[in-house]
């Protein structure tokens, strides 16, 4: 395949479906526009928001929003700023058993600092081993779809034990506005999906935390627990600002790379998607900085230049703790590696979410552009 | 030198922390919180097993003691001296024995020592305070007080030619309500060997206290691996200055 790369930024074909023209790709102009979105936010807006949170206070503890906490540089900031903005966040954090010590010690570090208390939720262990194995037997490419969902499963079930009304997410546009290609992740609330692939490794799914558009719904309507990408409103926020400001603040230790945080997320960005996808997740993450301006486009690409992860001896170490803790020999790593790539599709998934809302998104886009088409005449 | 160890207890191949000795919080799995408190430069790292010594085991104490570069003590269904030989060929520092009754335990851990060495050996007793106020063992196994005294005991351990004894607050242990400061003293006085305690510790200042009452080393499992009023499960250390200097 020849390999067509953005001007702008360092997406390139790898992400599917991948359009260019003169200015840019398909997936930094909308980031463009998200982020521009985000930058007209004035300081009213967030206060208008944080005060929105302040009235739904009402459970006992006095908790009035949940932050979740990878110990990652944007849910940190994120739980800082909450903080600072004067609401009373109680932190959740998800342990699946891959934690890093840094990791650990950053979110102690930041929550001993702030005093906010902590509730974890830990995988069972024995349960999520089996579930690892059979996403990696099904040779699918989002492994990770089962840990992304799971937080927002677990978030909301957190939320609505301590009858707390609001979750303030630490998905933002300002450092990940650039999304990752369409081919390299599957849907998030997929979870019909996930059972399906669990199903056909015969490992239950039930106890395990699965998340789906049904169960948004529930939480959504049934609870009234919105979830807040409060990010969003902090035109200020910035991957470099939130770091210094961390490291100054809380002795934050920073991982290198985004995401690195986790043991497993490590190896798969750094060895799974690479080497058996042919994806390098950093182009999307570096594509953002560029279009918010932070580095060049030349700079992006000497970094990519450099290996993924930090040290060889860090990607031997995780090699073999992964191979031990999973039970597997590296043979069967490596045969994993050379496998064919296998699809979700191939596997039970949930319409409404791979259907329909796209559809509906598309059409909510068109008729916004028809409207203001119509406006501009008007004028 | 004085330190502060992480107790890493395993059921089921699953870690916990415990409450006066029975089950209480979840913390996931032990590997990988045995190598969190490696990278954290912990003094040591006890590690207790409720259970059989199986193979399962083995391959799972295997597994630590390769990413651990802090010494290790292994407690738990040690029964005789070649079972204490294998544990300490995978490379674990120190092997934990329970006293709980005198004429079966203390023959066994006299032998243990003669095979693996009195440094490598740590003898450990379970007391709690009965309704006349004095210290007498727990038998953890029937969850049982025995009629063996803290001063006999301890005067038993004496001799038995073990390196170190542990003893542990039943009645404290999980509660967060601060260590048992008459048990380690009266402990203090009834013996030389170097000391370790665990049971109740909440805070850094308990820590230091335990220290300047010349207990060895503290031992605690509920304060570094949750956080806060849910008891939330989360592996911290102190770090030393000197780590912190390698990880900026």
């Amino acid at each position: 395949m020849e390999i067509v790369e953005c001007k702008r930024c360092v997406m390139n074909n790898t992400a599917q479906p991948f359009r260019v023209n003169s200015e840019g790709c398909n997936y930094c102009t909308p980031a463009i526009l998200r982020i521009k979105n985000v930058l007209g936010k004035s300081r009213s807006d967030l206060l208008n928001i944080v005060s929105s949170i302040d009235r739904k206070e009402s459970n006992p503890h006095g908790y009035n929003c949940v932050v979740g906490v990878s110990g990652g540089v944007d849910s940190s900031w994120l739980l800082a700023k909450a903080v600072k903005l004067g609401l009373k966040p109680l932190a959740v954090h998800m342990d699946n058993g891959w934690n890093s010590a840094q990791g650990s010690h950053n979110i102690y570090k930041l929550l001993s600092t702030l005093g906010v208390p902590l509730h974890t939720v830990v995988l069972d262990w024995h349960q999520q081993r089996r579930a690892q194995l059979a996403f990696l037997n099904a040779n699918v490419v989002d492994v990770e779809l089962l840990y992304d969902n799971a937080l927002q499963e677990v978030c909301y079930s957190v939320a609505r034990q301590y009858g707390i009304k609001t979750i303030l997410g630490g998905n933002n546009s300002l450092s990940e506005g650039v999304e990752v290609g369409r081919n390299w992740v599957w849907h998030k609330w997929d979870g019909v999906n996930i059972r399906a692939i669990l199903k056909k490794s015969r490992v239950s799914s039930a106890n395990y935390p699965i998340f789906s558009f049904y169960r948004y719904l529930v939480y959504r309507y049934v609870w009234g627990i919105q979830w807040i990408n409060l990010l969003d409103f902090i035109p200020e926020f910035g991957k470099e600002v939130a770091l210094a400001e961390l490291q100054r603040d809380y002795q934050y230790l920073p991982y290198g790379n985004k995401h690195f945080e986790n043991v497993f997320t490590r190896f798969y960005q750094g060895v799974i998607l690479p080497e058996k996808f042919g994806v390098d997740k950093r182009r999307s993450h570096l594509s953002s900085q560029i279009v918010r301006g932070e580095i060049t486009r030349s700079e992006a690409e000497a970094l990519l230049r450099l290996d993924i992860y930090p040290s060889r001896a860090l990607r031997r170490q995780d090699i073999e703790s992964i191979c031990v803790k999973l039970g597997v020999t590296e043979a069967w790593l490596q045969d994993y590696l050379a496998q064919e790539k296998g699809s979700h599709r191939t596997y039970m998934h949930d319409p409404t979410v791979n259907y329909l809302i796209p559809l509906y998104s598309k059409a909510k886009s068109v008729i916004r552009q028809l409207t203001s088409r119509q406006s501009e005449r008007n004028n | 030198m004085k330190r502060l160890a992480p107790v890493v207890l395993m059921k089921n191949e699953l870690a916990f922390t415990t409450r006066s000795f029975t089950i209480d919080t979840y913390l996931g799995e032990p590997q990988n919180l045995v190598r969190i408190f490696s990278e954290l430069d912990a003094h040591e790292i006890v590690v207790i097993n409720l259970g059989d010594l199986n193979s399962e085991m083995m391959k799972i104490l295997e597994a630590m003691s390769k990413g651990s570069y802090v010494p290790l003590h292994f407690a738990g269904g040690i029964n005789s001296a070649s079972d204490a030989a294998l544990v300490v060929g995978l490379g674990f520092e120190k092997i934990g024995l329970e006293l709980r009754s005198l004429d079966l335990d203390l023959p066994k851990i006299q032998s243990i020592a003669e095979r693996v060495g009195s440094t490598s050996t740590s003898a450990s007793i379970s007391v709690v305070c009965n309704n006349l106020g004095d210290y007498i063992l727990w038998d953890w196994k029937s969850g049982t007080r025995s009629s063996i005294g803290l001063q006999e005991a301890v005067n038993a351990l004496n001799g038995s030619g073990c390196g170190e004894l542990k003893v542990n607050s039943v009645d404290r242990d999980g509660s967060g309500l601060g260590p048992d400061i008459k048990l380690a003293s009266q402990v203090r006085e009834f013996t030389d060997l170097p000391l370790v305690y665990q049971g109740g510790v909440k805070t850094q200042a308990d820590v230091d206290f335990l220290w300047s009452l010349g207990i060895d080393c503290v031992a605690t499992g509920t304060m570094l691996s949750t956080y806060g009023p849910h008891k939330a499960a989360l592996a911290h250390y102190p770090l030393s200055d000197e780590m912190e200097l390698r990880w900026r």
